[in-house]
């Protein structure tokens, strides 16, 4: 064993720059394998992964209390069907200018619903909140204006999966928010499945006791895994991408080093080493630069994947928790260091049957009459020599060439998948928000002309480019249930979303439903539906199918959502904003115009405004260009890895030619001719497979959400940039080729010629 | 010979060659006339092969000139070198140095390709040298399937395709039979006697006395003996 370890040593001192680029290769694909890994993860089930990981609440209830007593409120917490709890936890209602929110006082972490904090610090001064991941329109800290003139600072952002409250702050800091209204209890219960086992636990447990506000789990988890699915199957498709090229690339890598190093496994052989000796050496040699480039990698993998995924799942509202988990990281180890001893082995163990005399016997295996035939044939055309000579080299070794034509392949795949899924995304977004900024006013109670006041203010703020007002009210469907959401808009070009079949409700008597609602409840365009709220009903017509990724919508005109409720006032107000304008300055300014000028009372009205779109597509799009980086990096090592090697195996050829007076020049254009045809094919076959697999992770998303995808989304890739691809691999090929054939064109001849 | 007197083919003066602290050459100054066939001989390790990659154009001095027909090789670029080694020296290698992807006929049209001679023509005038060489039987073939006298022959064929001024060959026997060898040696013979200037390299005292018009003996790095060969 000695032996075997002092051979295996010298070889990789002799070839330092081959053990660097294993180490550097194994480095970047494990990188990309453990983010790509984590991706997966935080892909699948996503929220039931964080529901365990953080010890969710299945039920939350917030007593009364100034009606319930403490002891019994605590009490609850050995009520029967509870395995474990939290709590009481005090709670005040901040009314805030833009939005009530419910503040827990509670720190960091917990037994139940634990609480991670996910930007900026624990609120533990007076007049300090956290709030709620992804709630907040801005980075922490900012400070908050309330009703009644006073300001609260946002010192950070917590994430509960749960999502038990809006705000968080330090026990001690809540009475300096305002009085204690409630106290709430977290519960994990035994049973908690279907709605009708957590409302059993939640009657078992609030016996008697004056309840403020409760939630349960699966309300929680209806509303996250609603909003994420459309994009789970981008991010599925994304890491599988991304586990395949690490894999190949790594595969390339070892078994390219074993190969080239035949010559010496003959002399091993010749010095009396077995064939098993023989494979230990060349497996050890590969081996030991990957491991330390695999720890390299898979600790970097997992710094990316925490920036990353933590950005993704606050833009998706993703629960997951951030980074990849110890576990997943030992895996991902693992895997990187299997795929290296796999594929040293193979041909390390090839290379121990041979006889020994075939390998010093000088020279590479003798190339493929293929090859030859394909040599005669180049030599044949009118190109320059270095040219139809470099064009041939890549069939001297058809297995390397075809795994690197695989790796360009895989990485254009990427780049074209990625450029694609953005893009996609982007026209989602675009098509489901065409208006940037959503603002509900519902009047607390009757005020004559409320509509007309907050529509007239918006109307004249600056920003405003366009204008719709609608609303939307609870209706059933009969034979399809009860709670859908009916909405009309004035003018519904702004405000609904695109449409997939027929066309938008336009007067009395049609409506449009989602593609989903067709598909569930056996709808055609043409049928009619019987709506109802309280005891009126209207029949309307379908009359198209709209895009929504939730199911549970129906639009129609204005005249019948009047007629079935007639008390339906526009609260709804949808403005798209001139370009430039920034959300947060128009929705700052709004809030204080509403409350200065309008004539209005803060106490007549309920407000709520959102800005749409955002945060999440450039968390997406962040995400998406580092993966397409990282897949393109290690592609392009990939190629520089086998011209390293190609190189160095025809150092005597390259020798011959340059004495025969090729230049360094002609020995670049050559090098780099064959590599980029290598690159060539591998654009053709990539970039047409990142289409194939950009309209499958649509096909898919349309799947998960029960309904057909607009056009605009599939017709992502303009032509010019389809053409543009292939051309893309053979460029990042030839950058790849670059410098070793400038170091191939400089090879000292005298010196290689000696070798012999 | 009478060309001897004509302006020389190659010309050093004080060439040292150091590889690190290895002294491979330490002072030659050395004229070749054409015409002439010089033997270069002496013991392994004295520089012989590092001499004759100096006048190729394959390493460049430490110290000294080099230059061939009027043409100083230090005064050019890596690529102008190249340009140079295609048009003016043919080189013969102890080891062949076939392309093996590369069949023979293609071997040999190699060099005046990268000159830009047309595929045609550079195929016609390889399977002139391999008929004159009498190998044309193996143009088709592919190196690995030929015998070492074969091989060599059409080394020799390659090197002689662009016409050079100096056909250099180092130890072109050297892995040959006797059998072979000698064949290969009557083809050097025949070359220089219709004027094809030649510096060889040999350990061969036979070829060296056969093919020589002048022998130079290197020790050391330094000329230690140089004497023309009485004619046979
Ligand atoms: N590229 C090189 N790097 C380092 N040392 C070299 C190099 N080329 C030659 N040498 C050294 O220079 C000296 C002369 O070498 P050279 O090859 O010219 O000898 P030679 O006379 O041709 O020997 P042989 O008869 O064995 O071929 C030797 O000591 C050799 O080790
Ligand atoms: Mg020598």
């Amino acid at each position: 064993m000695r032996a075997v370890w002092r051979a295996a040593r010298a070889a990789v001192r002799r070839r330092r720059l081959q053990t660097l680029v294993i180490a550097v290769m194994v480095a970047v694909s494990a990188a990309l394998l453990t983010l790509a890994a984590g991706l997966l993860a935080a892909a699948t089930a996503p929220f039931d992964h964080a529901f365990d990981a953080a010890r969710g609440a299945h039920l939350a209830v917030t007593y009364d209390a100034r009606r319930a007593a403490p002891g019994a409120v605590a009490g609850t917490a050995r009520a029967p069907g509870v395995t474990a709890s939290a709590g009481p936890f005090a709670t005040v209602r901040l009314d805030a200018v833009a939005g009530g929110l419910l503040v827990a006082g509670r720190t960091a972490g917990g037994g139940v619903d634990g609480l991670t904090l996910t930007e900026g610090r624990w609120a533990d001064r007076p007049g300090e909140i956290v709030m709620a991941a992804g709630r907040a329109d801005r980075p922490p800290p900012f400070t908050l204006a309330t009703r009644d003139g006073r300001s609260v600072t946002v010192v950070g952002a917590a994430r509960s999966v749960t999502r038990t409250a809006d705000a968080w702050a330090a026990p001690g800091v809540l009475p300096s928010l305002g009085p204690a209204t409630g106290a709430q209890m977290l519960y994990r219960l035994d049973r908690a499945a279907t709605v009708a086992q957590v409302a059993a636990g939640r009657a078992a447990i609030t016996r008697g006791l004056a309840v403020r506000e409760d939630g349960s789990w699966l309300t929680v988890r209806a509303d996250a895994v609603q909003g994420p699915r459309s994009v789970l199957p981008f991010l599925l498709l994304f890491g599988a991408l991304g586990l395949v090229t690490a894999v190949l690339i790594i595969a390339n890598v070892v078994s390219g080093a074993v190969v080239s190093g035949l010559r010496h496994i003959g002399v091993l052989k010749a010095l009396g080493f077995t064939p098993a000796q023989v494979t230990a050496v060349y497996v050890t040699m590969a081996a030991v630069p990957a491991a330390a480039g695999c720890l390299a990698g898979v600790a970097a993998g997992n710094a990316l994947a925490v920036v990353l995924l933590a950005r993704v799942a606050d833009g998706l509202d993703l629960p997951t928790v951030a980074g990849t988990g110890l576990a997943l990281d030992a895996l991902a180890a693992a895997a990187v260091l299997a795929t290296v001893v796999v594929t040293a082995l193979v041909p390390a163990a090839r290379a121990g049957r041979l006889p020994a005399h075939r390998m010093i016997a000088a020279r590479p295996p003798a190339p493929e009459s293929r090859a030859r035939r394909a040599q005669t044939w180049l030599s044949g055309r009118s190109l320059p020599r270095p040219v139809t000579l470099g064009l041939a080299l890549p069939l001297a070794r058809p297995g390397r060439t075809a795994l690197t034509v695989a790796a360009v392949g895989f990485g254009v795949m990427a780049v074209t998948f990625a450029a694609g899924l953005n893009r996609s995304v982007g026209e989602m977004r675009e098509v489901t928000d065409p208006a940037q900024v959503t603002v509900r006013a519902v009047p607390e109670r009757p005020v004559p002309g409320f509509d007309a006041r907050v529509r007239a203010l918006l109307a004249g703020r600056p920003g405003t480019e366009r204008l719709t007002a609608g609303t939307r009210t609870e209706v059933a469907v009969a034979g399809a249930g009860t709670a859908f959401e009916l909405a009309a808009w004035q003018s519904p070009d702004l405000a609904t979303e695109p449409v997939l079949r027929g066309r938008r409700p336009a007067g009395p008597g049609e409506a449009a439903v989602t593609d989903a609602f067709l598909t569930v409840h056996h709808h055609r365009v043409g049928d009619t539906l019987t709506l109802r709220a309280g005891d009126r009903t209207a029949e309307v017509r379908i009359v198209g199918a709209l895009f929504a990724t939730d199911t549970g919508r129906l639009w129609t005109s204005w005249e019948t959502l009047a007629a079935l409720d007639p008390a339906a006032r526009p609260d709804t107000f949808l403005v798209r904003l001139a370009p430039g304008t920034a959300q947060t300055d128009y929705v700052d300014g709004f809030a204080r115009a509403l409350e200065a000028g309008a004539g209005l009372d803060a106490d007549d009205y309920d407000l709520a405004v959102t800005m749409n779109g955002g945060h999440p597509d450039t968390a997406l799009a962040v995400l998406f260009v580092t993966l397409a980086l990282l897949i393109s990096a290690a592609c392009a090592l990939g190629v520089l890895n086998t011209v390293v090697l190609t190189t160095r195996e025809r150092g005597r050829d390259l020798g011959v030619l340059k004495a025969l007076g090729m230049t360094p020049p002609q020995v670049v254009a050559m090098t780099v001719v064959s590599t980029a045809a290598i690159g060539a094919v591998g654009g053709l076959l990539g970039a047409p497979a990142g289409v194939a697999l950009h309209r499958l992770a649509l096909e898919l998303t349309a799947r998960s959400v029960d309904s057909a995808l607009p056009g605009t989304m599939y017709g992502v890739y303009p032509a010019a940039l389809l053409a543009a691809l292939p051309a893309a691999g053979a460029l990042i090929a030839a950058l790849g080729a670059l410098p070793p054939a400038v170091r191939a064109g400089r090879i000292r001849t005298a010196a290689v010629l000696r070798g012999e | 010979m009478t060309e001897s007197e004509n302006a020389p083919v190659v010309r050093l003066a004080g060439v040292r060659k150091e590889y690190g602290g290895t002294v491979a050459l330490a002072g030659i100054d050395l004229a070749v006339a054409a015409g002439e066939a010089v033997a270069v001989m002496g013991p392994s390790g004295s520089g012989k092969s590092t001499l004759l990659n100096m006048i190729a154009g394959l390493d460049r001095p430490t110290a000294g000139t080099v230059a061939v027909l009027g043409e100083e090789l230090g005064a050019l670029s890596e690529t102008a070198l190249a340009r140079y080694r295609r048009r003016r020296v043919g080189m013969v290698f102890q080891f062949f140095h076939l392309l093996d992807d590369l069949p023979v006929l293609d071997n040999v049209a190699l060099p005046a390709q990268l000159v830009g001679v047309n595929r045609r023509a550079a195929r016609e005038r390889a399977a002139g040298l391999l008929d004159e060489l009498g190998v044309a039987g193996r143009a088709r073939a592919y190196p690995s399937v030929l015998s070492g006298g074969e091989r060599q022959r059409v080394g020799v064929a390659r090197a002689l395709m662009n016409r050079p001024a100096l056909l250099l060959a180092d130890e072109p026997t050297g892995a040959l039979d006797s059998a072979s060898g000698e064949q290969v040696t009557d083809l050097l013979l025949d070359l220089n006697q219709i004027g094809q200037t030649l510096l060889l390299v040999t350990h061969d005292r036979a070829l060296a006395e056969r093919v020589a018009t002048r022998v130079i003996t290197v020790t050391d790095g330094r000329i230690t003996a140089d004497r023309t060969a009485v004619a046979p």
